[in-house]
């Protein structure tokens, strides 16, 4: 039971911090389809650097400081050049996904995955007893605990967040409220960027310490998903993406249960069917109410 | 007008152009000899007639997922869930051929690609109704209708349908009858290029001679004028969702009764959101998509070629891919030049222009 | 407008102290503006304005829609960044286009569309405009909440600071927009045509507000529309036209309506649209609605238990304050919504089930609400906008060469003027919009007009050739039902006038039309 815990916790773990990456996002009105992108560009780039320098703290900063520039170039894109967010987002994801790639095979000439000297810190390894299995938890799924207070109270009790909230939900007032959105929307970007950056270590550098070819295998989207299901609230936003934690756990754990019986590939769909239903809940419970759905508005190209 | 007009129609291939420019760069500067790889794209796209095949072989799928894909764009919806309706499309159709193996072809093969287009249609139109019945966001959904297509495939080349040839190999199914090929292993074939070409005339009256092909596009510029119009909107949300699933569907019978004869799991991935780039390169245009899926087959064929000569990465494709995605919806003017220019107006690319977002955002 | 001469001046007298009991730590400032200039791409908005407005005076901005009020408030308050010109508060010169700048300077702008988000409660919108020096500004729900209350206690607004913005009624919504526009203390108040959403007793309390806001020092300007009001309330009057200034703030005593009215509207003399004939009694009921019930998705009151019949060749007008169920009734009878009791007619045919295709197919035809929203695709041709109505059936294959030699036609037989017929409907102006949409609607086989809001934001000419269409439908024997905050442009084209308030129709007018006793209608004053 301990185990299975600790499994959905470390499942969920890269989901929910791009989760929150792109709530923010979305909370100051930019659609984050890149998330998936910036995922996959922060594991690399931990991966490498730790493999490069041996040093965890210079992989996590190499790996912000290279999100945070990507998310820069799609603020540039969607600001002043006025190209489409979603088309740019998606764009995004899949040059990270190819550009990943191809450095893989032109820095460490593997097609298929490379291997990182060291992993990131596990704070409670020493535990024993009942506990035991929470040891094997990264240091980055407590930060990712505190990060969803840190964004709850960011969102939730600051001006700050209020103004942010604004820019998403009508840019007008917030405009009128003396905000500058556009200001507003960069920092959300690099805000997401950095939490894109934690994810994407955590996903190389937490259990198998290593980053293969299409690490991400649409997490990001994933993480996409959990923002609308989570109703790009905070809490909302971390709950769903421990519930996709949990269906990915429970399709391990299955296979290991039911091997031969079910095919697991019925397993590992329940999460995407869930969350089909569950955002057709949503808007169904949102048209009853007479509330706008948590429709991207963003139509015509 | 005319010549802001002109200067978007050189727009995406000034982006393409930028793009395979930065591709070139970032091939060069991490050590491979652009010369080689630019003779080996030319000989591997269009340096022979093998090479050619090659191309067409990849724009067949390309040109049929995005005739349909640009449908649902025009109207306003973004459905990218292409790859997985192209799965189940190819799962149909080969569930029929294996079936019905000792069937005519005459018959066996054109039910297989009615088998192929339902099933892609019926994908596309769960994403199409919970949009337009409940307003689910389709975005979310048709891309989680791609990774249940993905599993799917999976499990129906490793279950039901798979190998019983005891080559061993894993997630391939067997093989259909070779009398109902399409084309040979080579992808192309005077079938196969008839129906691209049925596709695109018919895609061009759809688009300038049916009150459809009106429709569709006033839905996706302003829904709500349309309603006041009489026009259902949701039904022609419908209607796109349900054309693009079935395009998508057929490409993937294609693929089965044409290339492949068999599926293997995971296969001609990308394509989906490759067509979603050719869409958008080709701006919605049955001709200049059919362009840009030529383009975008033969880049594809090159970088399948590339690796057997000088052994560049096959990855470099869909960091191109992306590039292009990352480029091609920018304004030919910069915003911020745009402001400091007072005279001409920029061409309005969405029905928000400033005083009607507002007099929306007035009235909820 | 000639009305307003003989009125007295009832706010005048009303509140000359100051209304607050807070001391203010802010003394009003003179607020000045010189040559500024806006353009929204080809269009000049203001041409080169300069004028100053001292403090501790209410002044009225008067114009036309489409003047450019609007958008010199706007800059004042550093929403829109001129072209051209400063815009200055007291001693300090603003560097023009930063809302922030302004607000630090003490000006605020209450908008017409309120701006505050509809999903954010109502303290969570004195958050958002606090202007507090904290860097991320954090708080706790008391405070907030304290706060609000505070400010809303005030202003005198009796509302819970928790309930949420998009549930509240407009006029609530809008004293709510007052007093957090109050609470930052400012030197500059800017109120964008406050009036109207208001029933003219908060319109009479608004306007005390205001004149003891201004008793205090406070430098107040209000966009206002008509004279009535501008009189009521104001010491000075500004007017602009077609974007250039044509009287600097000047005192009300040197001004009078007549010729204020006349600054306004230009040299122009507006020729009266001839009225249509009474329709004969024994004329058949075109559209017929009965115990009809619906509520639109849009902000507006449900309709509630509607009944009204029109007859051909009769115009018949629905008067009230905006907000009072005209939106819902509209879109029940053109079907865009669906009605939740009742039925409507279109001649002998229940259509209370019809889709709006048949409806329309029946030969009824709208000129909506917000014409660039309802009305036009403006990033689509003008000959695809001249198609895109449905009705009925069949059609499936089109001729785009014959459709659009006919747009063409129609746009020339209603001097519309345009360039080509593949132009976008986005880059004609306002008049030409409207009169596409008119060309569109108004074609051999209607039978029911519905013309909401027909000559909003139209200038003169336009507004005439408007009316005149209205005019000339039922002349063709067509049913006319027009929805107008415009009373005098109701009296003079129809004939009958109906008042919605709350969603029901209160009472019905027939000529000669009395201003008096249908504006007490439409606040609930008067059984018609």
């Amino acid at each position: 039971m301990g185990d299975f815990i600790v499994t959905c916790l470390q499942a969920a773990t890269p989901i929910w911090l791009a989760a929150l990456a792109g709530m923010y996002a979305q909370r100051s009105g930019v659609i984050h389809l890149g998330l998936e992108g910036l995922m996959v560009s922060g594991a690399f780039v931990a991966t490498a650097t730790a493999i490069e320098t041996g040093s965890i703290a210079l992989a996590l900063a190499a790996a912000i400081v290279v999100n945070l520039t990507l998310s820069l170039l799609f603020w540039l894109l969607i600001t002043y050049f006025k190209a489409n967010v979603m088309i740019v987002g998606l764009g995004l994801s899949l040059t990270a996904a190819g550009a990943t790639g191809y450095a893989l095979v032109v820095v460490f000439g593997s097609e298929a995955a490379v291997q990182s000297p060291i992993g990131l810190p596990q704070p409670l390894s020493g535990l024993t007893g009942p506990l035991a299995p929470l040891g094997d938890l990264s240091v980055l799924t407590f930060a990712a605990i505190a990060l969803t207070w840190i964004a709850w109270w960011s969102i939730r009790r600051t001006r700050a967040g209020l103004k942010l909230s604004a820019c998403g939900s009508d840019p007008f007032a917030a405009r009128s409220a003396g905000v500058p959105v556009d200001r507003y929307r960069l920092a959300a970007l690099q805000i997401g960027g950095f939490l894109c950056a934690l994810a994407g270590t955590e996903l190389s550098l937490a259990g198998v310490q290593s980053f293969s070819d299409n690490i991400t295998q649409g997490r990001g989207y994933l993480a996409f998903a959990a923002v609308l299901l989570g109703n790009v609230a905070p809490i909302g936003v971390s709950v769903a993406a421990l519930f996709f934690g949990f269906a990915a756990a429970f399709g391990i754990q299955s296979q290991l249960d039911f091997n031969g019986t079910l095919p697991p590939q019925f397993v590992l769909m329940l999460p995407y069917i869930v969350t089909i239903i569950a955002i057709s809940i949503t808007a169904v419970i949102k048209k009853r109410r007479g509330e706008q759905p948590t429709l991207i508005l963003e139509r015509t190209l | 007008m005319k010549h802001l007009s002109r200067l978007e129609a050189a727009r995406p291939v000034a982006v393409v152009a930028v793009s395979l420019l930065l591709a070139l760069g970032i091939f060069g500067l991490s050590g491979y000899s652009v010369g080689e790889i630019l003779n080996g794209a030319i000989e591997g796209s269009v340096g022979s007639a093998a090479a050619w095949t090659q191309t067409l072989r990849w724009a067949i799928p390309l040109l049929i997922i995005a005739l349909g894909v640009g449908l649902t764009f025009q109207a306003g919806y973004f459905n990218v869930g292409a790859q997985g309706q192209m799965y189940v499309g190819a799962i149909g159709s080969l569930a029929v051929g294996l079936e019905w193996h000792d069937g005519p072809a005459l018959v066996v093969v054109p039910s297989a690609l009615a088998a192929g287009i339902a099933l892609g249609m019926l994908w596309s139109l769960i994403p199409g109704i919970l949009r337009t019945r409940l307003g689910a966001d389709e975005v979310v959904t048709s891309l989680m209708m791609n990774f249940i297509a993905v599993l799917l495939l999976e499990w129906i080349c490793t279950g039901p349908l798979k190998n019983r040839d005891g080559s061993g190999q894993a997630a391939t199914t067997d093989m259909l009858s070779p009398t109902f090929r399409l084309s040979g292993g080579s992808g192309v074939s005077l079938t196969l290029l008839v129906i691209c070409a049925l596709l695109v005339v018919a895609a061009i009256m759809l688009h300038s001679r049916t009150r459809l092909g009106l429709e569709i596009r006033l839905v996706g510029r302003n829904p709500v004028m349309a309603q006041w119009m009489g026009i259902r909107a949701s039904r022609v949300g419908l209607v796109v969702f349900g054309l693009s699933g079935a395009a998508a569907g057929l490409a993937g019978a294609v693929e089965v009764f044409g290339p492949a004869g068999s599926l293997r799991a995971g296969f001609s991935p990308q394509v989906g959101f490759m067509a979603v780039i050719v869409a958008l390169v080709g701006a919605f245009g049955p001709v200049r998509m059919l362009l840009a899926a030529l383009f975008f087959g033969g880049l594809r064929a090159a970088t399948l070629y590339l690796p057997i000569v000088n052994d560049l990465p096959q990855a470099g494709l869909d960091m191109l891919n992306g590039m292009v995605a990352v480029w091609i919806t920018v304004s030919a003017l910069p915003a911020i030049l745009a402001r400091r220019s007072s005279r001409g107006p920029t061409p309005a690319r969405t029905d928000k222009t400033p005083s009607e977002s507002e007099t929306v955002s007035a009235h909820g | 407008m000639s009305s307003a001469q003989s009125e007295t001046h009832p706010y005048r007298s009303a509140a000359a102290q100051p209304v607050s009991g807070q001391p203010r730590s802010r003394e009003g400032a003179v607020l000045t503006c010189a040559d500024v200039s806006v353009e929204f791409g080809d269009f000049r908005a203001l041409d080169g304005v300069t004028a100053t407005f001292p403090p501790g005076r209410v002044h009225a901005l008067v114009g036309q829609n489409g003047a450019g009020k609007t958008t010199l408030a706007r800059v004042l308050a550093g929403l829109v960044e001129p072209l051209s010109g400063t815009v200055q508060v007291g001693e300090d010169l603003l560097s023009g286009g930063s809302v922030g700048e302004a607000r630090r300077h003490g000006v605020e702008l209450v908008h017409q569309h309120f701006a505050l988000p509809a999903d954010f409660t109502v303290a969570q919108c004195f958050e958002l405009f606090n202007d507090g020096p904290q860097l991320l500004g954090a708080f706790s729900r008391t405070r907030l909440r304290r706060r609000a209350e505070t400010l809303l206690a005030g202003a005198g607004t009796d509302v819970d600071p928790d309930a949420v913005i998009g549930r509240l009624p407009i006029e609530t919504v809008q004293a709510v927009e007052i007093a957090r526009a109050l609470a930052s203390n400012p030197r500059v108040l800017i109120l964008d045509e406050p009036t109207a959403v208001l029933p003219p007793p908060a319109m009479h309390r608004l306007f005390e507000r205001l004149r003891g806001l201004a008793a205090e020092g406070m430098c107040v300007i209000v966009v206002l529309h008509k004279m009535q009001e501008v009189f009521g309330v104001a010491d000075t009057a500004t007017a602009l036209r077609a974007g250039r200034l044509i009287i600097e703030p000047t005192p009300i005593g040197d001004l009078d309506p007549a010729s204020l009215s006349r600054a306004i509207i230009g040299g122009a003399s507006i020729e009266a649209v001839p009225s249509a004939h009474e329709p004969a009694s024994s004329a058949p009921v075109e559209l017929r609605a009965a115990g009809l019930s619906a509520r639109s998705s849009a902000h507006d009151a449900s309709a509630v238990d509607v009944s009204l019949e029109i007859r051909q060749g009769e115009i018949v007008g629905i008067a009230g304050v905006e907000g009072n169920g005209q939106r819902s009734l509209v879109e029940a009878i053109v079907g865009v919504t669906a009605a939740r009791s009742g039925s409507i007619w279109l001649g002998e045919a229940d259509v209370s089930e019809a889709s709006v295709r048949e409806r329309r197919g029946r030969g009824l035809r709208v000129i909506p609400f917000e014409r660039n929203v309802e009305g036009v695709s403006l990033s689509s041709s003008l000959w695809e906008n001249h198609v895109a109505m449905r009705r009925g059936r069949g059609g499936w294959i089109i001729w785009p060469k014959t459709l659009r030699r006919q747009c063409k036609e129609a746009l020339d037989r209603w001097k519309v003027s345009y360039r080509s017929e593949e132009q976008q409907a986005g880059s004609l102006s306002g008049g030409n919009v409207q009169k596409t949409i008119l060309a569109r609607e108004v074609t051999d086989d209607l039978r029911v007009l519905i013309a909401a809001h027909p000559t909003r934001g139209l200038d003169i000419a336009a507004a005439r050739d408007v009316r005149a269409a209205l005019v000339g439908a039922a002349a063709a024997d067509a049913a006319v039902l027009v929805v107008s905050a415009d009373l005098e442009e109701m009296f003079e084209v129809c004939h009958r006038v109906l008042v919605m308030l709350a969603g029901r129709v209160v009472a019905a007018f027939e000529r000669p039309f009395d201003v008096e006793r249908v504006g007490a209608a439409m606040v609930g004053g008067d059984e018609g």
